[in-house]
């Protein structure tokens, strides 16, 4: 089988769409944008999302099984921002039970979930949306943290760094951050660099072909894009990189400036906690706790945002919550749950049928065949597989899946949109 | 005539056909030579004796300069993904500060890519990166594991040593770095670092394999262990697995976020491998009678040198390989298998045609372009030390080296990869290289002219020795024709040098004369011609 092509691997795809200016339009269609809210790690269904009270499922003190709006959920005393999330969002909410992620390594299994094939050839699903309808964003996908699989789309994603690297780079503020610190030059000759820089690459893509001249359109781009991002530095600044609450709001006030259509955020990557609770799974109790008080926070912040086509972000807006694995249904000897090939998906926001779960649980907490057109399990249904998540979103975005989605992959759970 | 001819004679043999890349020149081809041996730019000289005699003239001494070394280690590094911030235990675990985190977590992480390196610079048998009985170790390192320095020569950072904990003699697969960098937890009975192994040293990557998983049949610790031995879908990848972490059971630690319990051997624990994962230690359906025969197993493995001069030719080719390169890999692979020696391999490499690509003739197809790669993309670590030779200038700040990290770095933002959430690097353009690009080069270049104004005649590491605050036209010139092909590897046209005199003079009118040159060499290290190669 050949290698990917040349182009695939520079990522240049989505190269040439970019075109300077201040505020984006809307893409055609719904213009719908996506945040992705990764928890690296492998969260515990059965702790959310699978309310399953079988013998076969070892839950924490005090769990009970509870419905908030036509979803059912594992409610707990010490997670109160979980009953309130759902009591207040469940009609905007879908959440996908019994995803199986076939696979049981962290790095496979978050290649799978986000990409939908664990070849290393196939872009994550936010650059994909972004690559494929937003690449003349300023930023088209904004990757604050959490997964990135740099393909075909790469240059659609913008990495801005953990702790503001991307804004102290444009403003100049980084030199500050270098031992020694040479000075900087002035607004003057810096201007004189970035002219003669400029008329550089011009020349050097001069009447080249093929891959040169791609090169030479890429890197146009990025320096257009380079030269409006003090403009927006103060947009893409973290007030407290260790809060996933305001890591988000960065994405959200990105989305509301038009310069982004996706933005990945990664929750539990060490500084905030570790979902890979090999070892006392209750640790799992606080992050869930923080997880849903912050998507509440911003759902809430998402709502009260002026969108760019109408009076809310919520209305354009699709939060895509995802872990790249689940949990084994019992303890381990440590306390610990080990990892599970089948966990669950939130969906919340525009374009989503709330109030819905699709797909159902097993005794134990294996994923029940779905019908896709209404997420109900049947004997005849289909086994929800990454891709059928991936197609899903695809369709969300006004994309046609087909062509990203191999039909053996997945194909789109018509029950998830609330257009269905 | 002709075209019976033609028939007759069927399709020219590919020796015949025209071929469809240039080649680099002489001076572009000793950049990229000395840019992957040596991570740095050839010197001045370098590149006389490049067009005079060839590029390739100057392999065999580039290959015994101590930065061979230094870059093979890096290349390394990249290659594995050994570079990471985020251990399985802090540094605070060891007693370490935040500011020692850096160089905590890269003690750990370069323990197996430098003796790699080390073994290579030596010219020692390339088994014995599975085979061997000593490490090496740096200050950092040696201060946290239970190992003796038994090389004398503290001048060097990284000193040879032997652990003092019983570990048999396996090369880097007795490395406190490497089982600190691919850690187990409690539960995963080391099948995570069996498959490293596998994906590492044998380019066979079990866990790629998407895992048919019927429905949960049981869901106890004993259920699962039970279906791990009988059904299929387990099976297929846990008979080869469960052996291998099996033998593995010394590096196994009881408590899994206890560092002392990490970097240390345990040798009492050999033999509750076969009891955990229940399989015996044994090696892809050879069975081990000892431990320390895993490095004679795995060397001898005919995927481990095929699997060296894959990894090999695609850093170099800068590209995944396929199956139409079989024939090449092979060839490459003999050559290493020969006299089992790396550096025969490496030159073999290098001296590919896939390697000196320049460019592509005209009308060559696709598939041309995606065999011969003719540009490559200067990697982080390779920009770091080819800044810092030519500069003087490294990019750090308390205690971290921001080349060489995401924490507060710009690896990522370069396209790098973190081995964590990000495993694949894209080099390619973008805003947030760009924007680190010229932060870099802004800062560098005013390092080296404020150096080298202070430098002594003959003492100054990039400019010569002409008037900087003062120079002749014609010394301008000349001094920018230097740079241009010290930093760049080519001669510039009487267009550009005129633009570069142009810039000069700009800037020297907008602020002054040192100012001046640290633009023009700023503007240097940003050329599409520094970042690529």
């Amino acid at each position: 089988m050949p290698g990917p092509s040349r182009r695939h691997l520079l990522g240049l795809a989505a190269a040439g769409l970019f075109v300077p200016r201040r505020l984006a339009r809307a893409e055609g269609g719904s213009g719908r944008k996506f945040l992705f809210v990764f928890n690296a790690g492998g969260w515990d269904p059965s702790m959310v999302f699978a309310p399953v009270f079988s013998d076969q499922v070892d839950h924490g003190a005090g769990e009970v099984a509870a419905e908030e709006g036509g979803i059912a959920f594992t409610d707990a005393p010490s997670r109160p921002s979980v009953r309130r999330f759902f009591e207040r969002w469940a009609d905007r909410t879908c959440v996908v039970n019994g995803l199986q992620v076939p696979s049981l390594a962290h790095d496979v299994c978050t290649r799978l979930v986000m990409t939908g094939d664990a070849r290393p050839s196939f872009d994550d699903w936010a650059s994909l949306v972004a690559g494929l309808g937003g690449a003349d964003r300023l930023l088209p996908n904004l990757h604050l943290s959490g997964p990135l699989f740099p393909n075909q789309f790469a240059t659609a994603s913008v990495r801005v760094g953990l702790v503001n690297q991307l804004p102290a780079l444009a403003l100049g503020t980084a030199n500050q951050r270098m031992d020694g610190a040479p000075p900087a030059p002035d607004a003057t000759v810096e201007a004189l660099e970035e002219a003669w820089y400029r008329a550089r690459v011009e020349e050097w893509g001069r009447g080249a072909s093929g891959l040169r001249a791609e090169l030479t359109a890429a890197e146009r781009i990025a320096l257009d894009r380079m030269e409006q991002m003090p403009g927006v530095a103060d947009v893409l600044t973290v007030a407290d990189p260790e809060s996933l609450f305001e890591v988000s709001r960065v994405a959200l006030r990105a989305m509301a400036s038009g310069l982004c259509r996706t933005a990945m955020v990664g929750f539990g990557e060490g500084g905030n906690g570790d979902w890979d609770t090999h070892t006392r799974n209750q640790a799992q109790d606080s992050l869930f706790e923080e997880l849903f008080a912050t998507l509440d926070a911003l759902l809430e912040e998402l709502r009260a945002s002026p969108g760019e086509l109408g009076p809310s972000l919520l209305d354009e807006t699709t939060v895509v919550v995802l872990s790249e694995m689940g949990r084994t249904p019992e303890l381990n000897s440590s306390g610990g749950k080990d990892h599970w090939p089948w966990t669950s998906a939130m969906l919340v926001g525009s374009g989503v049928a709330g109030g819905r779960t699709v797909g159902a649980w097993t005794d134990g907490l294996g994923g029940e065949l779905v019908d896709l057109r209404d997420g109900t399990a049947r004997a005849d249904g289909v086994t929800l597989l990454p891709g059928h998540l991936g197609a899903t979103l695809l369709a969300l975005a006004d994309i046609d899946p087909g062509p990203w989605v191999a039909p053996e992959a997945g194909a789109v759970i018509e029950a998830v949109l609330a257009d269905s | 005539m002709s075209l019976l001819l033609l028939l007759a004679c069927g399709e020219a043999p590919e020796a015949e056909r025209a071929s469809p890349f240039v080649p680099l020149d002489e001076l572009r081809l000793a950049r990229r030579l000395s840019l992957d041996i040596r991570g740095v730019l050839p010197s001045a000289e370098e590149l006389e004796t490049a067009e005079a005699s060839g590029a390739g003239s100057l392999v065999d001494g580039w290959m015994r300069d101590p930065r061979f070394e230094e870059h093979l280690a890096d290349a390394f590094a990249e290659d594995w993904m050994l570079h990471t911030d985020r251990m399985r235990v802090d540094a605070s675990e060891f007693g370490l500060s935040e500011e020692e985190t850096w160089a905590y977590t890269r003690a750990f992480g370069d323990e197996p890519a430098r003796l790699m390196a080390r073994i290579v610079a030596e010219d020692r048998p390339w088994s014995e990166i599975v085979t061997g009985d000593t490490t090496v170790a740096n200050d950092m390192l040696a201060s946290l594991v239970p190992l003796d320095l038994v090389d004398g020569d503290d001048t060097r950072d990284w000193r040879e040593a032997r652990y003092l904990d019983g570990r048999p003699p396996l090369g880097v697969l007795a490395t406190s770095g490497l089982w600190l960098r691919f850690p187990t937890t409690i539960f995963n009975y080391n099948r995570g670092r069996a498959a490293a192994i596998g994906r590492l040293l044998l380019c066979h990557d079990v866990l790629a394999r998407p895992v048919p998983f019927a429905a949960a049949e049981g869901t106890s610790t004993e259920e699962l262990a039970e279906a791990v031995a009988s059904q299929s879908g387990c099976i297929a990848c846990h008979a080869g697995l469960d052996p291998l972490a099996s033998a593995l059971f010394g590096f196994y630690p009881y408590e899994d976020l206890d560092g002392t319990e990490l970097v240390t051997y345990h040798p009492d624990r050999e033999v509750s491998g076969a009891e955990l994962t229940g399989a015996a230690p044994g090696y892809f359906g050879t069975r081990l009678d000892g431990v320390a025969q895993l490095g004679d197993l795995v060397a001898s493995d005919p995927r481990f040198p095929m699997c060296t001069a894959r990894r090999t030719a695609e850093r170099l080719w800068a590209r995944p390989t396929d199956l139409d390169d079989l024939p090449e890999l092979v060839g490459l692979r003999d050559t290493l298998q020969a006299d089992d020696r790396y550096r025969p391999l490496l030159q073999a490499v290098l001296a590919t045609p896939e390697y000196r690509a320049g460019g592509l003739v005209d009308g060559a197809d696709e598939a041309a372009g995606d065999r011969y790669r003719p540009i490559r993309f200067v990697s982080p670590l390779t920009l770091r030390s080819a800044i810092e030779e030519a500069t003087g200038f490294r990019w750090t700040w308390e205690g971290w080296d921001e080349l060489d990290s995401d924490h507060t770095g710009y690896r990522l933002l370069l396209g790098g990869a973190d081995g964590d959430l990000v495993r694949q690097p894209h080099y390619g353009p973008s805003v947030s290289r760009a924007l680190v690009l010229r932060r870099l080069a802004q800062a560098a270049a005013r390092t080296v002219v404020e150096a080298d104004l202070a430098a002594d005649p003959g003492a100054r590491r990039l400019f010569s020795d002409l008037d900087l605050e003062d120079p002749s036209a014609a010394a301008l010139d000349a001094e920018l024709d230097a740079l241009h092909l010290r930093l760049l590897a080519t001669r510039p046209d009487p267009d550009r040098r005129a633009a570069l005199r142009e810039l000069w003079t700009g800037v020297r009118d907008a602020a002054d004369t040192r100012t001046a040159w640290a633009s023009v060499v700023t503007s240097l290290l940003r050329d599409p011609e520094f970042w690529t190669y």
